[in-house]
């Protein structure tokens, strides 16, 4: 287990393009939480408040990202 | 006062104003990402002054856990070859470092220390009608 935690940290890993993809989702949702927690005057809005923020940040990064793709298919 | 704190560490700026919950979620939910990403990235290659400038000033806001990742690579000596971080991870650590900086507009935009004890209360906000 500490050899394992122990390479994570020390060499980069290795990312295919569906992980990237993957990585967006927990980045969003910190985001989210750290925007909302600035934004709301009750915490206990905060969880309901990030998870609506992130639903909508990751629906639009993925509609951005498959809108550019089509693009660039067209023009290729 | 409490800006140079968030700075440094993420989230004491509001411990020192009182808020500490809302401290307690941003150290956590900063130090996560942060973390997370030199884990993806490894310690040697994420942060990176020289190579990655513009990434390492974002990197940087993150006070102390960006030293602590330059304290640490350090400790390894050059000789084993040092494979470049993936994008994300840079991406990862940067990003952490810029909600730090929001964090530390809020800590400013929520006032002096005495003001907010006096209207929250050490342990943090309190219902309507509270002293």
């Amino acid at each position: 287990m500490n050899i394992v935690l122990s390479s994570l940290y020390v060499d980069p890993v290795e990312l295919e393009g569906w992980q990237r993809l993957l990585l967006l989702l927990p980045l969003c949702l910190a985001i989210a939480i750290v925007y909302k927690t600035t934004k709301c005057d009750r915490l206990r809005d905060v969880p309901l408040a990030s998870v609506v923020l992130w639903i909508t940040i990751v629906i639009g990064m993925y509609v951005v990202g498959v809108g550019l793709f089509v693009i660039y298919e067209l023009m290729a | 006062m409490a800006a140079i704190l968030t700075w440094l560490i993420p989230g004491a700026g509001h411990f020192y104003i009182g808020h500490r919950a809302r401290g307690v979620i941003f150290m956590v939910v900063i130090a996560l990402t942060f973390w997370g990403g030199v884990a993806i990235g490894g310690v040697r290659s994420t942060v990176q002054p020289r190579e990655r400038r513009a990434w390492f000033m974002a990197q940087v806001c993150t006070g102390v856990h960006a030293f602590a990742t330059l304290a640490i690579s350090r400790q390894f000596d050059d000789s084993t070859p040092r494979l470049p971080a993936d994008d994300v991870a840079v991406v990862y650590t940067g990003i952490a470092g810029l909600l730090n900086v929001l964090v530390i507009f809020d800590v400013l935009s929520r006032g002096d220390p005495a003001a907010a004890f006096a209207t929250t209360g050490p342990r943090g906000p309190v219902s309507k009608g509270g002293t």
